[in-house]
């Protein structure tokens, strides 16, 4: 084996390992651009949240989420068919109990039977200010909502701060509440 | 030449023959197998002007389902609430296929503006909406906002 | 109580992992003997640990313990028994510990029958597979913990999707598993292989039997999902080029190079470096596969929940087994030569070309799959790749591949001439033309790509044969040794494979049409006759189903009842039913109803020539791997010193002369 050849196998046994090695950064990206609450299309964002008009689950009585305003709030949007958000309820309701939490409104998404929203919610708990309910999905689709658990962070003036995708975490929520009270 | 040598020279050939055959073939058949998705905004902007295969997603408009007496040909619209566009569709509908839903429909454009659709999926689960169509809904709120249009006057059913 | 003693015996079989993982791998560098066998015994302590773990969580199924809170979320009271079963694998967590499972029952077997290896070399790889096993627990105890606990405990469940309560999906993830995860252990050996700097071929002999099956239980897992697919889905198609499947599919391309290599190797210790590197890509793809499905990059009906913070875990954790076995192979795996010093027209290099068809096609699918994530990634825009674009690159690959397989047995080790060997085939494609032509004259619709695939196909089954005839006149005990008839198992599967998908695709009918009772519709050679649709009430839905009549002619053949499910939980479901028949099914669907009245349906009937074909090959195909892998001669006991690379001969040499090489050329098995 002459050195010119040793030099030629060499470089082709790193080939594999560089290959590699772009094809995970590629991966990388595309899972990172998933998680970047940036990239995730609200054209919302820096915007007013939509305004609607629905029911309470629990009250029965009139809702308007224009009457939400002149507070910070974070509207949750779940169903009692959502397996992920079951799992995000014992934070929400973690949350809720601490000092200084500010409201959380939980939007009963595409809910078929509202009687299996207020079965869930008593077995669950209840951390939510209002349970306004969207039986068809309207005013998900109005929000942009891919599915469930979603969440909107919206400041006092009504303009929608960040938008997150998937159950939430207390260390989220406490992040985003702070950027919240500062966009004030 | 060794017979090494003309091994190698064989193979380094026939490699390269090889990638730039099916680089070649790779790239015709890609221009008419590979989907581009648009939404009907987007169609109704022209994007779409240069493109035969198209994939077009939104929400089936209600009221807009036609049903052939005779054969199980459909016709409906799909919409972004802000533009349409007709699809015509001569298989049955998937399962989850709802007016007011979100669907993917996918086939060739035709010279009127219509989508002969070979291909219309509904999503795949009750609840859960395609990001796609998601991100369609939501581009096309701002843009009917900005044009000062209701949403009800994205066409006539 | 039981829940959480599913999860201490999880981190009992972490911390056996761990030991594994690291000690006998000291043990192998100070030869310290206690050291490297304690990776028997941590092995068959993992399996212990994670076999009662598995136990367990099917326990709390079987039981409905709606405490679970994977129990609650994929399994409900009125969810029939057997279901309960596949459930515990139906979705994430569960389906990862059933991967772990799998794992250790490898490994365990692994170190079972290892009394033949030479102890630094077992005391690694049991070793590596530990690594393994520790990655995949860990991600499965911190990340999606199956054993998780709902307080307050839910009083029923949700549904398991309707779409997995049924007998084939039962059986298919287990298989494609054991598929999977048995590529761990070529990996493994490739890694210890590297580890000893022992680039020589003893230990690949022992590893082919175990890549062998392996490899089978991957042809039998991906049959099962075409023909549920088939069947389930109600669009009468059988494979979609869905992402999903692609995942599955590219292991399973490159663990057929792997096998092919491997002999090559065992044989004549040349591609040496070639069959460590394939020994590392197969397992990779396993794991890529794993990540491509968890992590919510593609958008698939196959996908499992996704989440991308589970997908960064599993890219970190391929990266590292991966990344580290690649660089590894780059550092001591180069030494090795490329090109082997057998002749231009040798069984050495007709299987080099298999290998670079077979990987060129595995390339092509991974193009294909990643494309869309790429274009959305660099913003070129939202792309996504059709079906038909997979099939015609697939096929540009596979045709040629094809028509040299028959090649490979006739030909000689290290050199021969192509004028003998195409001699020695001339009846059989002379058989090859004359089965094409009688097809053409029996299916005059038939288009003349398809004849030229049926061509090939017969050409594949005809050579085969060729070869076995050839056999027949040797009369030694050596005439038909397992692995030759391994191999003439699977490469007829493979012709009868090509067979069917070339006859279904060109053949196959597909009618949509409005039906009334009473009303009919022609499909191939059977008629399709609509009596009535009836209501029906099952365990957790309830059901519209037809009742067609299946006529040949005048005959009536059978009654079909396709139904359309809409379950308690909102999904609503197309059962499909069909008559099969391995010269071709009748298939009919629901569709939906098309007036108020319910009177009108829209129905699909299809006739789907010889698809059974296509899964009869893989059939064969399998069983080829589990014949060779049962070849006694691959038992020999793996020489404890290491072999010192042959010397580059000088090229000279090269200008065959076989006498020089002392393998025998006459029997060429």
């Amino acid at each position: 084996m002459n050195a010119r050849d040793a030099k030629t196998i060499r470089w082709w046994a790193i080939l594999p390992f560089l290959l590699f090695a772009y094809l995970c950064v590629i991966l990388y990206l595309n899972l990172k651009s998933e998680n970047d609450p940036k990239s995730v299309p609200s054209p919302f964002l820096g915007k007013p949240i939509p305004t609607f008009v629905t029911t309470d689950l629990l009250t029965g009585s009139a809702f308007d989420s224009a009457s939400l305003k002149g507070q910070p709030y974070i509207l949750n949007v779940w169903g009692s068919w959502c397996p992920e958000c079951a799992r995000e309820h014992p934070i929400l309701n973690q949350y809720a109990a601490t000092a200084n939490a500010i409201a959380i409104i939980g939007l009963d998404h595409k809910e078929v039977d509202p009687n299996d929203g207020k079965a869930w919610l008593e077995r669950l708990g209840n951390p939510y200010r209002f349970v306004p309910v969207d039986p068809d999905g309207r005013i998900g689709i109005d929000l942009g909502v891919y599915g469930a658990p979603e969440s909107y962070f919206v400041d006092a003036a009504g303009i929608v701060r960040y938008k997150h995708i998937g159950a939430l975490s207390l260390k989220i929520i406490n992040e985003k509440v702070v950027e919240l009270s500062r966009a004030n | 030449m060794n017979e090494a040598r003309k091994k190698r020279v064989a193979l380094i050939a026939l490699l390269l023959l090889g990638v730039g055959g099916a680089t070649a073939l790779a790239l015709v058949g890609a221009s008419q197998q590979i989907n581009v998705f648009f939404s009907p905004s987007e169609i109704a902007m022209g994007k779409a002007q240069n493109v035969q295969r198209v994939r077009l997603g939104g929400l089936v408009k209600e009221g807009s389902l036609w049903r052939d007496p005779s054969t199980v040909a459909v016709r409906f619209k799909v919409t972004d609430r802000n533009r349409c566009v007709t699809v015509n569709f001569d298989k049955i509908l998937p399962d989850l296929f709802r007016e007011g839903d979100s669907v993917i429909a996918s086939g060739l454009m035709q010279a009127d503006g219509s989508l002969k659709a070979d291909e219309v999926l509904a999503k795949h689960d009750e609840n859960y909406m395609p990001p796609e169509v998601a991100e369609t809904m939501a581009k096309a709120k701002a843009l009917a906002a900005q044009a000062k249009r209701d949403h009800t006057q994205d066409c006539a059913p | 109580m039981m829940p959480e003693l599913g999860q201490v015996c999880l981190l009992l079989a972490l911390l056996l992992a761990g030991i594994t993982a690291v000690v006998p791998m000291i043990g192998s560098y100070t030869e310290n003997r206690r050291m490297m066998q304690v990776a028997s015994f941590g092995t068959s302590g993992q399996f212990v640990f994670v076999a009662f773990a598995f136990v367990l969580l099917t326990y709390a199924f079987l039981m409905q313990d709606f405490s679970v809170l994977y129990v609650a979320n994929h399994s409900n009271s009125e969810l029939p028994v057997p279901y309960r079963f596949s459930a515990v694998w139906g979705a994430h967590e569960g389906s990862l510990l059933m991967w772990v499972f799998v794992q250790v029952i490898w490994a365990l077997a692994l170190s079972l029958f290892s009394a033949s290896l030479p102890e630094k070399l077992r005391a690694r790889v049991l070793s590596v597979m530990s690594i393994i096993a520790f990655g995949f627990l860990s991600f499965l105890i911190f990340s999606s913990n199956p054993f998780e606990r709902m307080v307050p405990p839910s009083p029923d469940g949700n549904d398991l999707n309707p779409l997995l309560q049924d007998p084939g999906l039962i059986i298919h993830p287990p298989m494609l598993y054991m598929g999977y995860v048995g590529m761990s252990i070529p990996f493994a050996f490739a890694v210890a292989a590297l580890l000893e700097n022992r680039i020589d071929q003893s230990w690949v002999r022992y590893c082919r039997p175990w890549t062998n099956i392996a490899w089978a239980f991957l042809t039998i897992g991906i049959a099962l999902g075409s023909w549920w697919a088939y069947y389930e889905l109600g669009w009468g198609g059988w494979w979609f080029w869905d992402p999903v499947e692609n995942a599955s599919f590219m292991p399973w391309i490159v663990g057929a190079a792997l096998i092919h290599s491997q002999a090559v190797t065992e044989k004549r210790g040349t591609f040496r470096g070639w069959t460590l590197l394939l020994s590392i890509s197969v397992f990779s793809l396993s794991l890529l596969g794993t990540f491509l499905v968890r992590s919510g990059v593609i958008t698939s009906v196959h996908a499992f929940a996704s989440d991308p913070e589970r997908g960064l875990f599993m890219l970190i954790f391929s990266g590292i087994v991966t990344g580290g076995a690649l660089l590894l192979f780059a550092l001591r795996g180069a030494r090795v030569r490329v090109l082997s010093p057998a002749a231009l027209m040798s069984r050495e290099t007709l299987l080099l070309v298999n290998n670079i068809l077979l990987i060129s096609a595995c390339a092509l699918v991974l193009i294909g799959t990643l494309f869309p994530l790429i274009a959305e990634a660099t913003n070129l825009g939202k792309y996504s790749v059709g079906a038909p674009w997979f099939g015609k690159m697939f096929a540009l690959f596979t045709i040629p591949l094809l028509l040299l397989v028959p090649l490979g047995a006739f030909c000689k080790w290290n050199q021969d001439s192509l004028s003998r060997i195409m001699i020695q085939l001339l009846p059989a494609a002379s058989v090859a033309v004359f089965a094409a032509g009688i097809a053409w004259l029996m299916a005059r619709e038939l288009p003349i790509k398809a004849v030229l695939g049926l061509l090939v196909a017969f050409w594949v089954m005809a050579g085969t044969f060729a070869f076995l005839w050839r056999r027949w006149k040797v009369t030694s005990a050596k005439r038909y040794t397992l692995e030759m008839l391994g191999m003439a198992s699977a490469h007829l599967g493979l012709g009868l494979w090509l067979a069917g998908v070339v006859l279904v695709e060109s053949l196959s009918v597909e009618r949509d049409v409005r039906l009334t009772p009473g009303e009919q519709v022609e499909v191939g050679p059977y008629t399709v006759k609509m009596l009535s649709v009836e209501h029906k009430s099952g365990p957790n839905f309830e059901a519209d189903y037809g009742r067609f009549q299946i006529y040949r002619g005048a005959e009536l053949i059978t009654e079909l009842n396709p139904e359309k499910r809409a379950y308690r939980r909102g999904q609503v479901m197309t059962e499909a039913d069909l008559r099969p028949h391995i010269f071709g099914d009748v298939y009919v669907a629901l569709g939906e109803p098309l007036d108020s009245t319910g009177n009108a349906w829209g129905v699909r009937a299809y006739h789907k020539p010889f698809i059974r074909f296509i899964w009869l090959g893989a059939i064969f195909m399998a069983f080829g791997g589990v014949l060779a892998a049962a070849e006694r001669r691959l038992r020999a006991p793996v020489s404890n010193t290491v072999k010192q690379p042959e010397p580059e001969p000088k090229p000279e040499v090269l200008s065959g002369k076989p006498a020089l090489i002392s393998a025998n050329s006459a029997g060429n098995a």
